[in-house]
């Protein structure tokens, strides 16, 4: 027993049974990695395809532009007999610098009407009216900012044979939009900077963990062949070990030799199946002392009996049991 | 020879239980762990997408709720899908453990019940493995010393067998002390030729 003691597994000795160990774990190999490259393949696709929607809609998001301190240049209609006496009149406040102008062209204009002011477009497109007449924008709401102006007194013939279907007077509002501060200017330049740094952040997350999959993919293909490799040869050790040291056992009683058989090692699978194999052997053992015991009495019946002096056969016979007798007698081996 | 053809019966595929299920059970956990992972990162994209255009629909809730209802419902079928392909991975290499196991197994519990005769001191014939079965080198050896042990044992008992007969035709008295230990020879030689053949 005390040859057991101390006895530690060295890696030199993992592969005891190539055949047996190489072609457990080698199967198990090949089915993991046949099993794992379709569901991997199948996962890459679906990242792929989240990720380019996500990418999609990031690239959607629109960041507001920077205010500009130069205002948009003012949009004049050429002049026309119909709105030149509006123009001269209303020219006074275009002296207000800066201000955008806008027209209206003058068969699309009501008399009268304020005209809703639209920071965004500078081309004046007709306002919408309320049933009370008044400016409104597309909520309904009043619009504000409006300049309302006196309407010139104008007089008019009438020939009614000749009277044509004329447009109706125009009044064409000129709307003053204030500049914006340079304070509005930095707070709509740090909004624009935070507006495309959260897409530029949003990209770079989705991109992130799209490389993270793929990453994570390849470790973790990595680690099922590394972790079935080792744990397969590690498992089909501790049943190659015992299997092994049984073999050398069985060599042995091949060779006609009965040993004593040690206990296995700690850790070692096959406790049961050696247990077998140690009462297997005890049996053996048992029968070839049985033999031996028989031979010594048949040897000392015929030596008592002067048998070897009654036939050469029966001296023949007696000197292959002497033979066997010292045969079974070196086979124990007593410890 | 004909318990050569003896096939493979599912009921007997874990023969030895604890062996089997151990490798059984470390390769379910590492696949459950690496579907799991890759399962929730691949649904982790997915729901970033589904936020960011949820997001984008909050203007508009009519049409909003119907799209989010239907990326909702394709999530829901992508972790069902890694779901049921995690389970399949494990179920399929469970399976094939326990059939690559048992094909361990299988030769051990021959052996065994050799073993268990040699025990009972009978050394009957030796059958080869089935096909496809493990440990055949393992199986070559025990075979040869069985086979070889067998032999020895059968040559001692014929000897035996042949001494006792020259003795008995050499005129030993039967009825007399020599004549009872020439008796106790031959049965032996008898119970040997029983548990020899």
């Amino acid at each position: 027993m005390a040859n057991n003691k101390g006895y530690k597994r060295s890696w030199k000795n993992y592969l005891l049974d190539p055949s047996y160990q190489l072609r457990f774990t080698l199967t198990m190999l090949a089915v993991a990695a046949g099993l794992m490259a379709p569901l991997g393949w199948w996962v890459s696709q679906k990242a792929t395809t989240a990720t380019e929607v996500a990418l999609n809609q990031i690239d959607e998001i629109r960041c507001p532009d920077v205010l500009s301190a130069v205002a948009p240049e003012a949009v004049t209609p050429s002049p026309s007999p119909s709105n030149a006496v509006v123009e001269d009149l209303l020219n006074e406040d275009a002296q207000e610098a800066p201000v955008r102008e806008e027209a209206i062209p003058e068969d699309a204009v009501q008399e009268e009407e304020p005209v809703a002011a639209d920071s965004e477009a500078p081309v004046a497109e007709p306002p919408a009216v309320d049933g009370d007449g008044d400016a409104v924008d597309g909520d309904g709401d009043a619009v504000e900012g409006e300049v309302r102006r006196e309407r010139p007194d104008i007089k008019v013939n009438i020939d009614d044979s000749e009277m044509p279907v004329a447009p109706k007077v125009v009044v064409v509002g000129k709307i003053k939009e204030r500049p914006p501060t340079p304070e509005e200017i930095q707070k709509s330049k740090v909004a624009r900077d935070a507006c495309l740094a959260d897409v530029a952040a949003q990209r770079d997350s989705v991109q992130g963990r799209k490389s993270l999959i793929t990453l994570v993919m390849l470790i973790s293909g990595v680690v099922l062949l590394l972790g079935l490799g080792i744990y397969g040869i590690k498992t089909t050790h501790r049943v190659a070990g015992p299997l092994f040291k049984v073999g050398l056992y069985l060599k042995k009683l091949e060779n006609n030799i009965y040993d004593t058989v040690y206990n296995l090692r700690k850790g070692d699978q096959l406790v049961e199946f050696y247990d077998h194999f140690k009462d297997a052997h005890a049996g053996v053992t048992a029968m070839q002392k049985e033999d031996r015991d028989r031979l010594k009495d048949a040897i000392k019946l015929a030596k008592e009996a002067g048998l070897a002096e009654k036939s050469e056969e029966l001296a023949a016979s007696i000197a292959e049991l002497e033979r066997l007798l010292v045969e079974k007698e070196e086979s124990i081996v007593q410890k | 020879m004909s318990r050569n053809k003896h096939g493979r019966k599912i009921s007997n595929y874990l023969i030895d239980k604890k062996l089997q299920l151990r490798y059984v059970v470390f390769v379910t956990a590492l696949s459950a762990v690496i579907c799991g992972t890759l399962g929730f990162l691949i649904w982790q994209q997915a729901d970033v997408a589904t936020n960011i255009i949820r997001e984008q629909l909050a203007d508009a809730p009519g049409m909003a709720d119907e799209v989010i209802r239907s990326l909702k419902s394709e999530d829901q079928n992508l972790i069902l899908t890694m779901v049921a392909s995690g389970v399949g991975l494990v179920v399929v290499l469970s399976l094939l453990l326990v059939v690559m196991t048992h094909k361990v197994a299988g030769p051990l519990f021959k052996v065994t019940l050799y073993l268990d005769k040699m025990r009972d001191g009978r050394l009957d014939t030796v059958w080869p493995l089935r096909k496809g079965d493990m440990l055949q080198s393992f199986y070559k050896k025990f075979s040869a010393m069985h086979t070889s042990m067998k032999a020895r044992h059968v040559e001692t008992n014929e000897t035996l067998k042949a001494f006792v007969s020259l003795a008995e035709a050499a005129g030993i008295e039967e009825s007399g002390d020599q004549g009872h230990r020439l008796e106790e020879l031959r049965k032996h030689c008898e119970q040997r030729t029983e548990a020899l053949s």
